[in-house]
């Protein structure tokens, strides 16, 4: 999968963890070192910030990883916030023919 | 279940949260979160911290402005030790399991979301400051017994064992809804007890 391509599914999945009812915000699940080098990079050459908050690893069409860091409202149950979240991506990998490995989706914050 | 040896945090090297000191974060909220910085926007780490912040500036009050208080024999060493706890415990640490009945699934919840939920359970009711929070136990095998260790300040004005029943059976129920951890204990020990202070400086 091309970096442009990757940007573009992640961007995807993002709005698709936001939109799951319990969801509050969608954090940055890529690596702290990875984090720090766009930031500076972003910083340096006055681009844009970080955008990709989905982290996606792995070439082609069937990534290895694809790892999604959630915080979720204090009203619902967050084991259930994040099983909604992982069934909802997958049913959209499914529709687009991407298969991939293992997708971990992680609560990091409650309430 | 014993409770961990006390370690004074406020002794330890300060940690860092995604690249953040607590200072620096503290100084973000000052800026009302201006410019927006995304490394701290899009860390949950980061935005934990910045809660229980909030949290705490709102229950201290004035103490918080330490250097420009006017009441210089006010001793507030036992908010820069919250202050330091909540740095370390903000992070990430371990990731405890949620089930999910495919295979490929891995869910979980980070013990750094578990402790920042314990502390906004506590801190929400008005009569009590979380200190240290410590889960006991090892978290990442579903199933193990999870003993809770909390350390806090009670807020003057109230009977302390009151106060504690409160909390312990809040803690409980939110730990029971938002994880799948086998809590069969929740210790706090009340260290002190503070009062606080509204925002005009007036004892309350």
């Amino acid at each position: 999968m091309t970096t442009t391509a990757s940007a573009v599914l992640s961007q995807q999945l993002t709005t698709i963890a936001r939109s799951v009812i319990g969801v509050t915000t969608v954090y940055s699940a890529k690596p702290l070192a990875h984090r720090m080098l766009e930031t500076t990079i972003a910083a340096l050459t006055g681009s844009a910030s970080v955008t990709e908050l989905v982290a996606i690893e792995g070439p082609g069409e069937s990534p290895d990883t694809i790892t999604v860091s959630i915080g979720v409202g204090s009203a619902e149950a967050a084991p259930a916030v994040c099983r909604r979240v992982h069934d909802a991506i997958v049913s959209d990998l499914s529709e687009r023919g991407t298969l991939v490995g293992t997708l971990l989706v992680r609560v990091s914050s409650v309430g | 279940m014993s409770v961990p040896p006390h370690d004074d945090p406020a002794m330890t090297a300060e940690p860092s949260l995604d690249g953040h000191t607590i200072d620096q974060l503290s100084d973000y909220l000052d800026a009302d979160r201006m410019p927006a910085d995304p490394s701290i926007d899009n860390s949950p780490g980061c935005q934990l911290a910045l809660a229980a912040l909030v949290r705490l500036r709102v229950l201290a009050g004035s103490l918080l402005e330490d250097e420009a208080s006017a009441q210089p024999a006010r001793d507030d060493s036992w908010i820069q030790r919250i202050l330091a706890v909540i740095g370390q415990e903000s992070r990430a640490g371990r990731d405890i399991p949620l089930s999910h009945p495919s295979e490929r699934a891995s869910l979980s919840i980070t013990e750094g979301a578990v402790r920042g939920l314990i502390r906004s359970v506590g801190d929400a009711l008005g009569t009590l400051v979380i200190g240290r929070c410590v889960l006991v136990g090892d978290v990442t095998v579903p199933g193990e017994p999870i003993t809770v260790a909390i350390d806090a300040s009670a807020v003057w004005g109230r009977p302390v064992t009151e106060t504690v029943v409160e909390a312990r059976d809040a803690i409980f129920s939110a730990l029971r809804l938002h994880t799948e951890l086998d809590v069969v204990a929740v210790d706090i020990t009340v260290h002190d007890i503070q009062r606080l202070a509204d925002h005009d400086g007036q004892n309350v």
